[in-house]
């Protein structure tokens, strides 16, 4: 029951967070040169009364602090505005979108954290041992590669020459596909840009878990463990790696924004169509408020999946759990 | 001497370093019979770990028994197989370490951590396991057991952990218990209570004990027999009141020359007393007894000759040329 408390005071935590977040975001948008009233007007100009109406209209004849007040409390009721070009509710466009990341971000993050783990955990087992000098070495260029590089190199290995996987999409439309077919179809477009980010977030993690097991083996309980007589498996895969992970699970936390970036750079590599796509296409078109709406959107993310992060952590570790 | 439940026959384990081979235990011999309290005493670096370590064949990767057999119960445990050692080890020898407060695993829970070597060696169920857990856990004196299997480690103080730990050295009823400096990390005033627990249970469960210690004091306490150990070899063993009475090598002779008074303030704990000089260097050795740096009566003989252990009296064996009849 305490983990469900524990859960919960998390869960409270994010609010201010959130209103934090929101508030940057606006101050950033409110000290940059122009408003709103430019756009709709144009070059042409008005005449002051319209002006003074717009302003009126949109609360732009308030002090700051009350648009501040009322900006937040319009994006905690979960209006985000309306995109410049197509006028679509800012997060009606978001969500359509957002499922196609969250698939390859979830596919790609489970890959790589359950690969990344047990290699680095192999790695750790025989210090300096020709396998964990070779490990080594392969995490490092993995996590030195440019991603759209490596994304294009891909293409045109595993695309174009030998042909074996589509290289743009997510399905193929022509077929329209439905059921598990289509399920099908999906996890055939996302092999290349799968294995594209798992390359490039496993190396990280994998030296990351090297180096947390390499100091919790030193430790007095797991001398104790051998002690009691159980392998060398289950020392490292029960008693040590649970306390291995700690220091890995923080780390991977504080990456989630480099995460997402990375996505961004995979999705235009593979035409993807997720939030990346959203974003990379707002930035082109100076759709501000599609922008803003991402821009809030993913700190939401973000904080959200820090406080799995916390969740995860709770759950490996009492300590934590039960202060 | 064959009943002898663990039987040390010129045990020698070395370690590669940078500095070269560290010679840390030279052939020690060493004889626990059934039910029977040996002390192992020395000071820092004479290789009482390494020992212990030798017996459980838990020695890191750098080193290794070089020479000697490990007899327990008939089996050499030198030579035995990884998966013979998992079935030795938490079974029939069990050992307790010095850290009470780092020798549990911090995210697990107590009672997994007592029950699953029940689990392991006697194939019990998790409820079965549990249940003699929490039966364990009342013998060692930990009040409400029940509750405390749902426990984690930071929840229990130094003291309740070496209870645990004692407790899971005990589950499956072992022939042996080495405890590594058991107390050393505990308050004097927890540490009397631990050593009697120990040695009441080990009574009522009809164990051996091997117990490393500096404490001169807790040798005299609760030891049948002592060894001293010096550079990696055995120096003396008798009876405790033999020892403590006559002790014959001049290195004991030292130790029990300056064993500080109970009510003295005592620097760190009760460790050895400090003799003068310092403990050689075990990767460069020099020819000859290894206490001739320090000894006052060494003679030209100690210098060219290593002395062997040799039993000079009914069961008082010593490493020294003075004896040599
Ligand atoms: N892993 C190792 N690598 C190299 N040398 C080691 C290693 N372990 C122990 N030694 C050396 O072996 C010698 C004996 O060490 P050991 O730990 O057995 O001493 P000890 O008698 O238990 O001392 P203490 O009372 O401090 O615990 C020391 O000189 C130590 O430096
Ligand atoms: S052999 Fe010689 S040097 Fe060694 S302890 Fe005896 S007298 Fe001293
Ligand atoms: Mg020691």
């Amino acid at each position: 029951m305490s983990l469900l408390i524990f859960v919960i005071r998390r869960l409270i935590y994010t609010v201010p967070l959130l209103v934090c977040a929101v508030t940057v975001i606006f101050i950033l948008v409110h000290s940059a040169p122009g408003n709103p009233i430019d756009y709709i007007i144009g070059e042409a100009g008005a005449d002051s009364e319209l002006v003074a109406r717009l302003r009126a209209e949109m609360g732009l004849d308030q002090p700051m602090l009350v648009q501040l007040w009322r900006y937040v409390l319009q994006v905690l009721s979960g209006n985000l505005g309306y995109s410049l070009v197509s006028s679509a509710p800012v997060l009606d466009l978001i969500l359509e979108r957002f499922p196609a990341t969250l698939l390859l971000m979830a596919s790609q993050y489970t890959l790589s954290a359950v690969i990344g783990v047990l290699l680095g955990v192999l790695a750790a087992r025989r210090p300096n041992s020709a396998l964990d000098t070779t490990l080594t070495l392969l995490s490092l260029t993995s996590f030195s590669l440019p991603i759209f590089w490596l994304g294009q190199m891909m293409i045109l290995a595993f695309g174009y020459h030998l042909d074996w996987f589509p290289i743009q999409g997510m399905s193929n439309l022509r077929e329209g596909y439905t059921g598990w077919r289509y399920a099908l179809d999906v996890a055939y477009h996302m092999v290349l840009p799968v294995v594209t980010l798992t390359i490039f977030n496993l190396g990280l993690i994998m030296r990351l878990t090297r180096a947390s097991m390499l100091q919790v083996v030193g430790q007095d309980f797991v001398k104790v463990a051998y002690a009691k007589g159980h392998s060398e498996r289950t020392v490292l895969l029960h008693h040590a790696l649970r306390n291995a992970l700690l220091p890995v699970v923080t780390v991977v936390g504080l990456e989630i924004p480099g995460l997402i970036a990375g996505a961004v750079l995979a999705e235009t590599v593979f035409a993807w169509p997720g939030l990346g796509r959203l974003t990379f296409d707002a930035i082109s078109a100076r759709d501000y408020p599609l922008l803003m709406g991402m821009f809030i959107f993913i700190s939401f993310f973000v904080i959200v999946a820090n406080l799995l992060v916390d969740i995860i952590y709770g759950l490996l570790d009492p300590r934590i759990r039960y202060q | 001497m064959s009943e002898d439940v663990l039987s040390v026959r010129n045990l020698h384990t070395h370690f590669r370093t940078e500095d070269g081979v560290v010679k840390s235990v030279r052939g020690v011999d060493l004889d626990i019979g059934p039910g029977e309290v040996v002390g192992l005493v020395g000071e820092s670096g004479s290789g009482k770990s390494v020992t212990a370590h030798s017996i459980m064949r838990l020695i890191p990767s750098s080193g290794s028994i070089v020479q000697g057999e490990i007899l327990f119960e008939g089996e050499d445990l030198a030579r035995a197989s990884v998966r013979q050692m998992q079935k030795v080890r938490g079974n029939r020898i069990a050992m307790i370490f010095q850290e009470p407060m780092t020798s549990l695993n911090p995210v697990l829970r107590i009672g997994d951590q007592v029950s699953d070597v029940l689990r392991l060696h006697r194939g019990l169920s998790k409820a079965q396991a549990l249940s003699e857990a929490k039966d364990l856990l009342g013998r060692v004196g930990i009040p409400d057991p029940k509750a405390r299997l749902a426990n984690f480690p930071h929840e229990l103080s130094g003291g309740q952990r070496q209870r645990v730990m004692i407790a899971t050295a005990l589950a499956c009823r072992p022939k042996l218990i080495i405890a590594d400096e058991p107390t050393t990390a505990l308050d004097v005033t927890i540490q009397a209570q631990i050593l009697d627990l120990l040695i009441d249970l080990k009574r009522d469960f009809g164990c051996s004990v091997l117990l490393i210690t500096h404490d001169l004091g807790v040798i005299s306490e609760t030891a049948d027999r002592v060894a001293v150990m010096y550079a990696g070899q055995i120096a003396e063993v008798a009876e405790v009141a033999t020892l403590f009475d006559e002790p014959l090598h001049p290195y004991t002779l030292g130790l029990m020359r300056s064993v500080p008074k109970l009510d003295e303030d005592l620097p760190e704990d009760r460790l050895l007393p400090v003799i003068g000089g310092g403990v050689p260097n075990l990767a460069e050795l020099p020819a000859g007894c290894a206490f001739q740096t320090r000894c006052p009566h060494v003679r030209a003989r100690c210098r060219a000759e290593e002395p062997p252990l040799r039993e000079v009296r009914t069961a008082h064996k010593v490493r020294c040329w003075l004896y040599d009849a």
